[in-house]
């Protein structure tokens, strides 16, 4: 009926309209409802689902050596965390994770169920166990990226480089000192995630690094050390002791090693004790050592002169109520001796000309009584009363060096003011700092300390000093092919009952080589030894193993020819060794003979035939005729290192063209040259 | 009581509508901003999917930098241990058989060398073998 659909067609519509009405205001209601009431609730709600702040924790700088090996590296490891609401079952997951982490079980459960939300289980996973977590795939166990810090020298300059806490915190050493530079400022991460968890935006604030540190040290000097001084103190059964070597023009630290040692990676497993660095906190009355002091400024102010003779009273003076004894009786010494071999009597003689004020004048200048301001923390300022408080006795003490308390690093300073011409200079250790490609020079000499003694002085102690080593109480601190001066010291310490003790002592030796030209300043403590004890005899043999190999590793040119003493005392032939300049063992014919006798055979112009005796020795190329005349040896093939043995045997020279191995020379092989002829050589890597 | 209806045939056959350009006009105005609205409609929702799917890309290759950044951290860290000098030491004197060089065995060059001698240098040399040509020399001991 057409009508009637007529007229209800208006009304389909309008019911259908107001159904639409009606479904809108519902919607538009609850939308208002959301977006306007619940919008504070429910925008919070929506941003702990899907967003994620968190710290990114800065890169602590690398601390590198002088040469840009790396001391200390930060390394990003895993650290795990569980949100414990989001674990089912709390006892499940515990033993699980207790298993992997090593870590107890029940400690691991209390951890759970102390909260509900955020809980470490364990920061800074090793790879092993951090693999053993994730294989778990546990609810509610999440990882984290922390840095940790790992020495990957172990205990090399441990005391030196400190360590730093679980919170990369330094806590000691050039870690604490110069934790506001290395390390770096944390950044910020905003993560936006979906319902898988995976993010898909982020609003970063990136950390900034922390600043590199280039220090002094050298990393093989430093190895070198240590190996001497651990072998040295576990020898004598001692308790300790220290070496600090120093560039003494710069006052740039090459080594510092303490020992017993600990390893920073694991310090805490070490007692207290040992994190203790020797170098710059041990303070000890330095003994005889501080006779150079006595000397210096009698010399420098003109009070004596190195020949003039001073009466050692048979080896005993009366100061006060004291009587102060020599190790043997002298009479008439002249003050090089006196300091050659270390007489107390000549040294309090010394100390009286010089007088209390004038000699704790001196002795501030020369660096005592105050820290040297070297770049660790904790560095202790010994011990140096006023002159107003000193008795009598007190002076003629500390002329022989008692009754003063220094430190390893200011005996070393003082003495690297002998060996630079009587100006002091400032110790430090870290050379420069790196950000990025910027470079800042850490190490600001400021006003330069000036000079302490003149010139002259210097040259008339370096003289006495080297007679100490040569002739006196410091023999066996000579060195192969380099000249050295020093002095020795034997300290006694201080028994708990205040009185110097006949048993326990401190050795040591503090010295610098070559003489001419100082590459090296080195002081060596070994503390309590049993036994020998002696400076001479334990500290002495110390400095002279360390110089002698860091001035070849540092290519300081020999200044001196052994002695025959010395030829005696060689070890025979060393091993062949390998030519690692060319990347390749020489062949096995072209080892070379390095005894003593070889060389002097082929000095006097004898053949140098191999000892049937001796192993792995081969026949030098090339021959001597009676005429004089040398017939040249072919070094086609040769590394420049054996084409120079070989013609340094024959008693010829060599000039070199290029690198590699020899392929051209001239004169030819076979022609007969003068001794002392040079050979044109031309190496290359190309054959 | 008869109602009677009458039918009246209306023949509008002949009536047409005339085109109303005005209203042509308006829908296919409207028309063309329907389609223009619906494709900055889907420009936008391309842009805002590119930028979803730009996102995730953008967070795998940061966690991938920053992934291979630690395993440079850590190259350089095993880098460091295996140059520990203890290390070598060991390997040297141990393995290898190596002892520090004596005295005299140790050649110290004062000066790097040329890496090509002057031309006569060679020929002067050859004619007067014994004759010490050159001033500067490497420093054998």
């Amino acid at each position: 009926m057409p009508p009637k659909s007529r007229e209800s067609f208006p009304a389909r519509i309008f019911i259908l309209s107001g159904f639409f009405l009606v479904w809108a205001v519902v919607l538009a209601s609850r939308l208002v409802h959301l977006q306007i009431f619940q919008y504070t609730d429910l925008s919070a709600k929506a941003e702990r689902q899907q967003s994620r702040s968190f710290e990114i924790s800065p890169r602590r700088g690398t601390i590198y050596d002088r040469h840009g090996r790396e001391l200390a590296v930060s390394v990003n490891v895993d650290s795990a965390y569980a949100i414990s609401s989001e674990i089912k079952d709390p006892r499940q997951t515990g033993d699980a994770l207790a298993q992997a982490l090593g870590l107890e079980r029940q400690a691991v459960l209390a951890k759970l169920k102390a909260t509900r939300g955020f809980v470490w289980l364990k920061r800074k996973l090793d790879a092993a166990e951090a693999s053993k977590v994730k294989a778990l795939q546990l609810r509610g166990v999440y990882f984290e990226k922390e840095s940790k810090r790992f020495y990957p020298n172990r205990e090399l300059a441990a005391h030196v480089l400190g360590y730093v806490g679980i919170d990369d915190e330094g806590l000691s050493g050039l870690e604490f000192a110069y934790q506001k530079r290395i390390g770096g400022l944390p950044g910020q991460v905003l993560l936006h995630t979906d319902a898988h968890q995976r993010s898909f935006s982020s609003v970063e604030r990136p950390p900034e690094p922390g600043e590199d540190l280039v220090l002094t040290i050298d990393q093989t000097l430093q190895y070198l050390v240590e190996q001497e001084l651990a072998v040295q103190v576990k020898e004598s059964n001692a308790l300790g002791g220290t070496v600090i070597m120093m560039a003494p023009h710069s006052g740039e630290v090459l080594a510092m090693a303490s020992y017993p040692a600990f390893n920073p990676n694991h310090y805490s497993k070490y007692a207290p004790e040992l994190w203790k660095n020797r170098a710059i906190v041990s303070v000890y009355e330095p003994g005889s050592t501080f006779k150079i002091f006595t000397a210096a400024t009698a010399l420098e102010e003109r009070l004596t002169r190195p020949d003039e003779l001073i009466d050692c009273l048979r080896g005993a003076i009366v100061v006060g109520k004291h009587r102060i004894r020599d190790h043997k009786p002298y009479g008439l010494l002249p003050v090089r001796e006196v300091v050659a071999y270390s007489s107390n009597v000549g040294a309090v003689q010394l100390g009286f000309r010089i007088g209390k004020e004038r000699f704790e004048r001196y002795i501030y200048a020369f660096g005592f009584g105050t820290p040297t301001d070297v770049d660790l923390p904790g560095e202790a300022k010994g011990l140096l009363r006023p002159s107003s408080q000193w008795p009598t006795v007190t002076l003629a003490n500390i002329a022989m060096g008692q009754g003063i308390g220094v430190t390893p690093i200011q005996l070393v300073t003082a003495v690297s003011l002998i060996a630079n011409g009587g100006h002091r200079v400032k110790p430090h250790i870290v050379e420069r700092t790196r950000s990025g490609a910027i470079e800042k020079v850490s190490f600001e000499p400021g006003a330069p300390p000036g000079r302490v003694i003149s010139r002259e002085t210097a040259a008339l102690l370096a003289d006495m000093l080297t007679g100490v080593v040569k002739t006196g109480t410091a023999k066996s601190s000579q060195l192969e092919g380099f000249s050295a001066a020093g002095k020795t010291g034997t300290a006694q310490k201080v028994d708990p009952n205040g009185r110097y003790s006949h048993t326990r002592f401190i050795a040591s030796f503090v010295g610098f080589a070559p003489v001419d030209r100082p590459e090296i300043a080195m002081v060596v403590t070994i503390d309590e030894p049993r036994g020998r004890y002696y400076g001479g005899e334990v500290a002495a043999p110390v400095f002279r193993n360390i110089a002698e190999q860091a001035l070849r590793y540092l290519t300081v040119s020999p200044d001196q020819e052994l002695t025959p003493a010395q030829l005696a005392k060689r070890r025979p032939a060393h091993n062949p060794i390998p030519d690692l300049a060319s990347d390749e063992f020489e062949p096995a014919n072209a080892s070379w003979e390095g005894s003593p006798e070889a060389m002097l055979a082929s000095q006097t112009g004898g053949t140098a035939t191999p000892d049937a005796s001796s192993s792995g020795k081969v026949e030098v190329a090339g021959s001597f005729n009676r005429a004089g005349t040398i017939e040249v040896p072919d070094l086609h093939g040769r590394s420049l290192r054996m084409a120079i043995v070989n013609l340094s045997k024959l008693g010829l020279q060599l000039e070199a063209f290029g690198s590699g191995l020899v392929v051209e020379q001239s004169p030819a092989s076979a022609s007969r040259v003068e001794p002392g002829s040079k050979i044109l050589v031309k190496l290359s890597r190309r054959h | 009581m008869t109602e009677i209806y009458i039918v009246r045939q209306i023949d509008n056959t002949r009536l047409t509508q005339e085109f109303d350009y005005q209203r042509t006009k308006e829908c296919l105005w409207l028309m063309s901003l329907g389609i223009f609205c619906l494709l900055v409609f889907l420009f936008l929702a391309w842009q805002h999917f590119a930028v979803i799917r730009d996102g995730y890309q953008g967070e795998l290759l940061k966690r991938e930098v920053s992934q291979l950044s630690e395993e440079n951290s850590q190259l350089v860290l095993e880098r460091a241990s295996l140059r520990r000098p203890e290390r070598i030491d060991l390997i040297a004197r141990g393995e290898l058989g190596l002892c520090a060089p004596a005295h005299d065995q140790i050649v110290v060059l004062s000066t790097p060398f040329p890496s090509e001698p002057p031309a006569t240098l060679l020929a002067r040399s050859d004619r007067a073998p014994s004759e010490p040509a050159l001033s500067k020399a490497a420093l054998v001991r």
